[in-house]
């Protein structure tokens, strides 16, 4: 509280009393208007109303009990105390047992004055600070247990307060219905714990299919229904196998399959091929689901037969909506008009349901046109909507030495005790699913890798990969070329590389460039084995990625002896130029990453500077060790746009070094001098920007005598982004306006 | 007698010339050299335009009651989760327990204003589990109101590996702003209103940690959890739950924001100004060293008659 120590300060406390009220009352009358929640009101006006013992008592008893009984005899005699108006009413809050002295606190009427004394007086209340106006001499000394503080030092304080409420809490009624309490609940509840209240359900029509990123849904054979799960890893990278497929999106999965115990892991349906396509037929639209009403599948067939039978054999037409895309059964059913069983777009994969006699003679229960016809389903697993996952007619077998071999598919691994393998388990999981527009799915395919797990591998667990892959349903596969840009070079798509095939019939001679069954031999850089060494092998190698820098390299043992001889020093080198060149150095680049491969003067030639010698210096071997790829490249096009183009490609060998074998203590004996020495070969692979920029001739501009910097009116020009120099232009004839405007203002200040 | 000045005022004297004579060209030159070259020392000290400032303000937090717990166990890939997102749980239903968990956030200074939440989970385990690592990620909502309106939802994500298996786990720490950019002086910004963790995706992908961080940090505005004080207590006890507590305090955060137009002008002018009383004074006895001895011609027109003088 301020002090204000003499009489003589009456004015300021007058001027404080008259700003005090004009301040502080205006606020608190606006919160009685506002914080009284509207629902309040009406009830506030009902006496009669119980408080909650009653509800729970009533709640028990049947509601004709209580309706039969007046009112007055329902809830309790009392009515709800309310709470005195402006008073703290919490005196002593410390008090928590009741007829006894509670430790410390001093306020508690059970506490004896000697309690009293060997108590820590805790605070008892805390006092409402009202910031009212004392005069400190009027306090001689303090011995009560309520203490004076001083809050505020401030210039003005309260000298009466005729506002009392504002330091008190407005007191609500009690809720008593449920509609008022969600009121409330509505109005101030913040977020909790409790999930959704309300649960919504998927609801499917006959019109209903599938958009991209939907779960993919299969039913078993008992009818329930899941989705299509491709295993993952969530929180460990141990497999989680109830990720579902998401509809049109290429998703390449992989996750590793914890083996324990091989013998009984092997079991585990998760290594087995059958759970990956048998048991189970895929919905190929949720449309089918239409069918489906409360969970349970309503049979439309004998219910409607009876009412629009006529209808249909009259009306030529009862076909289902002409699916998008889909041209050639849309002619179809147009074509035929008598019978129904044509009507369905993929009645010839599933010609069961379709021609039985029932089919023809039954009516939809729907005359509007649907994309799924219901009178063709009469169970939900075995249907035209649903498929059954067909196997590739090319399985894998991923043979010892790790490469992959066609063999025929084993539906579940088998454990040998002899061997302790688990043979035949899936490593692979390929499925490939063909589409077709609103229609959905039109089949799926898939395709394994079997592998086997030995007891020494499986300690780490199995890698298991999952592949899903969405195709046109009217596109062949070898009809589809990937692109690494379109036209420019996407960043992160492997760059193109094959080799130039000239042909030569009738005297014509034509070029074209050969890429390769896949993008393993584009180009690539050297991956090393498990133990580190070099192998000479295409398929151990990784490839590069467009603006990707990379570093790789391998080990290479030689030992004492072989660096001694000149003959095969060169030899090593040839070898070092196998493993790092891997027959790439003739091969030809596009510059686009959509060059036609017939289109040949749009390839570029590696170029290279190989150095053509190598030659060993006494008892060292001078031998080139590395290779730096380079890619030149520019932003070609639109500034807004850019389009990536390679310039051209370099190998950049390394200077040679000489191969010294050191040896030092033991092993410069003559007897350890076999011991074999490692040496590393690197690779790495470099990009460079040499995009030039948007203007690169222009006349010098004028130069400005009062040029200023860049930002120096910066309040008044817009920055674009892109250029680097502010926008001048209409504006700086605004600027030197303000800036006069200024100058004017000061000179009439001065 | 002694003389004193009993009083005393200026007089104005007035010098004239016509529009195209040195006394005028004289005078635009003066006034040239007054008021432009205080412009560029003003500017060339730097911070002429205060592009970006700082103000302070004290965020509004709630604590969102959505969470996503992994408790990793002992045995190799084994681990317990739990998260208060339906479509997460169903995905883990093999590793997922559902612990007891009590949260409340105080308002100590009675502020209007949440200061703190306490946080205690407690989730079941087997007497055979060892846990020995966790990774908790909390929700809130973040609101500003002083400059920009700005709401977004934030994490705290509290990460502990230990090499003992552990009974309880306390973090004591801030929620904190990592602020990349300035944010805007006005306006409703909901840029970063979107939920951390996609709750509605049936996919593994979009609750795994790494793609949540991933979307989390691209933003130029996040909270984080800084909380250098974390206990990991060994010793569970026998069906004893592993226990996590956690007060987490929302503090007071210094903001970058850029300032408006007036802002900029009004400490323009105040820099501008205050280096331009000096020129003035300077020129102004520039000028009445010149006129006065008539360095450049002018009719000099005197406040009183030469013949009072007399």
């Amino acid at each position: 509280m301020a002090h204000i120590r003499d009489d003589q300060t009456c004015l300021l406390q007058i001027l404080c009393i008259i700003f005090v009220i004009s301040v502080l009352n205006q606020p608190c009358y606006a919160q009685t208007t506002t914080v009284a929640p509207a629902p309040n009101t009406t009830t506030n006006n009902n006496t009669t109303e119980t408080p909650t013992n009653s509800t729970t008592s009533s709640s028990t008893q049947a509601p004709t009990t209580t309706t039969t009984l007046p009112p007055t005899t329902l809830g309790p005699l009392q009515s709800p105390s309310r709470v005195p108006i402006n008073t703290d009413i919490g005196a002593c809050d410390c008090d928590l047992t009741a007829n006894s002295c509670d430790i410390n606190c001093c306020c508690d009427i059970e506490c004896s004055t000697q309690d009293k004394q060997a108590f820590v007086c805790l605070p008892s209340s805390l006092t409402v600070d009202d910031r009212l106006c004392f005069r400190e001499e009027v306090f001689l000394f303090e011995n009560s247990q309520y203490k004076s503080n001083v809050t505020s030092e401030k210039l003005f304080c309260i000298y009466f307060d005729n506002y009392k409420q504002r330091n008190y809490y407005q007191e609500p009624d009690l809720v008593q219905s449920i509609q008022t309490f969600e009121d409330y609940t509505a109005k101030y509840a913040g977020p909790s714990f409790q999930t959704a209240r309300s649960y919504t359900v998927d609801t499917f029509t006959y019109n209903s299919f599938y958009k991209f990123g939907d779960p993919i849904y299969i039913i078993y054979e008992n009818n329930i229904t899941q989705t299509l799960g491709v295993p993952t890893s969530t929180v460990s990278r141990f497999c989680n196998d109830q990720n579902p497929a998401a509809y049109l999106k290429d998703q390449n999965l992989e996750c590793v399959r914890q083996i324990t115990d091989l013998f009984t892991d092997c079991m585990n349906p998760g290594l087995s091929a059958a759970t990956y396509y048998l048991g189970f037929r895929v919905v190929k639209t949720p449309g089918l689901f239409g069918r489906v009403v409360n969970g349970s599948f309503v049979d439309v067939t004998t219910t409607t037969t009876t009412t629009t039978t006529t209808t249909t054999t009259t009306t030529p037409t009862p076909t289902p909506a002409p699916t998008p895309g889909n041209d050639t059964n849309t002619t179809s059913i147009s074509t035929s008009t008598s019978t129904v069983s044509a009507s369905t777009p993929s009645a010839s994969t599933t010609p069961t349901a379709s021609t039985t006699p029932t089919a023809s003679t039954t009516a939809r229960p729907t005359t509007t046109p649907t994309l799924v016809n219901p009178s063709v389903i009469y169970t939900l697993y075995n249907n035209t909507y649903t498929t059954a996952i067909s196997l590739d007619p090319v399985q894998l077998c991923r043979q010892a030495d790790g490469s992959l071999t066609s063999c025929s598919i084993q539906n579940s691994p088998s454990y040998s005790n002899a061997t302790r393998t688990c043979s035949n388990a899936v490593e692979e999981v390929r499925y490939t699913v063909l589409t077709n527009g609103t229609y959905g799915i039109e089949s799926v395919s898939v395709q394994f890798v079997l592998t086997n797990i030995t007891s020494i591998t499986s300690t780490k667990g199995a890698l298991q990969k999952t592949r899903i892959t969405f195709r046109a349903a009217n596109v062949q596969a070898n009809e589809t070329v990937s692109r690494s840009g379109n036209p420019g070079y996407v960043t992160g798509k492997p760059i193109l590389a094959g080799t130039l095939v000239t042909n030569t019939s009738n005297a014509v001679t034509s070029q074209n460039i050969d890429l390769g069954l896949d993008g393993s031999n584009w180009l690539t850089i050297v991956k090393p084995s498990m133990n580190g060494e070099c192998v000479n092998d295409s398929n151990q190698r990784v490839s590069v990625k467009f603006r990707e820098d990379m570093r790789s390299g391998c080990l290479l043992r030689i030992n004492y002896t072989t660096v001694n001889s000149t003959a095969i020093c060169s030899s090593i080198q040839q070898l070092i130029f196998d493993i790092l060149e891997a027959n790439q150095l003739s091969m030809y680049v596009p510059v686009f990453g959509n060059v036609d491969v017939f289109k040949v003067g749009d390839w570029i030639p590696i170029i290279n500077n190989r150095p053509s010698q190598q030659n060993s210096v006494g008892t060292t071997c001078r031998l080139v060790l590395g290779m730096n790829m380079q890619v030149l490249y520019a932003n070609v096009g639109s500034l807004a746009n850019p389009q990536a183009k390679i310039l051209g490609v370099a190998f950049i060998y390394d200077s040679s070094r000489d191969l010294t074998y050191t040896c030092v203590g033991a092993f410069c004996q003559s007897g350890n001098l076999g011991l074999t020495q490692s040496f590393e070969i690197s690779q790495t692979v470099s990009f460079v920007d040499v995009s030039q920029p948007a203007i690169k001739y222009v006349g010098e501009p004028p130069i400005f005598i009062a040029r200023v910097p860049n930002d120096f009116f910066y309040p008044f020009v817009f920055y674009s982004s892109a250029a680097s120099s502010p926008v001048i232009g209409v504006f700086s004839i605004i600027n030197l306006l303000m800036m006069s405007v200024m100058a004017i203002f000061a000179f009439a200040f001065s | 007698m002694a003389v004193y000045e009993v009083f005393s005022h200026p007089e104005v004297r007035r010098y004239k010339t016509s529009i195209c004579s040195k006394a005028s060209l004289m005078m635009l030159f003066i006034l040239a050299l007054t008021f432009i070259p205080p412009l560029f020392v003003v500017y060339r000290s730097y911070g002429f335009w205060r592009k970006t400032d700082y103000y302070r303000e004290y965020p509004d937090i709630h604590f969102k009651r959505e969470l996503l717990l992994v408790l990793e166990l002992q045995e190799e890939g084994n681990y317990v989760t739990y998260s208060t997102f339906q479509k997460y749980n169903q995905l883990q239903n093999k590793h997922l327990r559902v612990p007891l968990i009590t949260s409340r956030e105080t308002d100590t200074n009675r502020d209007g204003k949440l200061d703190s939440l306490i946080f205690n989970l407690e989730m079941p385990l087997l007497d055979s589990e060892n846990v020995l690592g966790v990774k908790l990620i909390l929700i809130f909502d973040y609101k500003l109101h002083q400059f920009s309106s700005l709401t977004m939802e934030g994490i705290a994500y509290a990460n502990y590996d230990a090499i003992k298996p552990g009974g309880k786990f306390e973090i004591l720490g801030d929620l904190r702003v990592n602020q990349k950019e300035p944010i805007g002086y006005r306006g409703v910004d909901n840029r970063y209103n979107t939920s951390v963790i996609d709750s509605t995706s049936v996919y593994a992908e979009s609750y795994d940690f790494i793609n949540i961080f991933k979307s989390y940090t691209s933003r130029n505005l996040t909270t984080y959890l800084n909380a250098p004080y974390m206990v990991w207590s060994t010793g569970r006890g026998a069906s004893q739950p592993f226990v996590i507590s956690a007060t987490i305090n929302y503090a007071e955060e210094q903001f970058l924001y850029t300032p408006g137009f007036w802002y900029l002008i009004k400490w323009g002018w105040v820099q501008y100004v205050s280096v331009l009383l000096i020129f003035l004074f300077f020129f102004d006895r520039v000028k009445v060293f010149i006129y006065q001895n008539q360095l450049v011609p002018t009719m000099v027109e005197k406040p009183w008659r030469e013949e009072k003088m007399k």
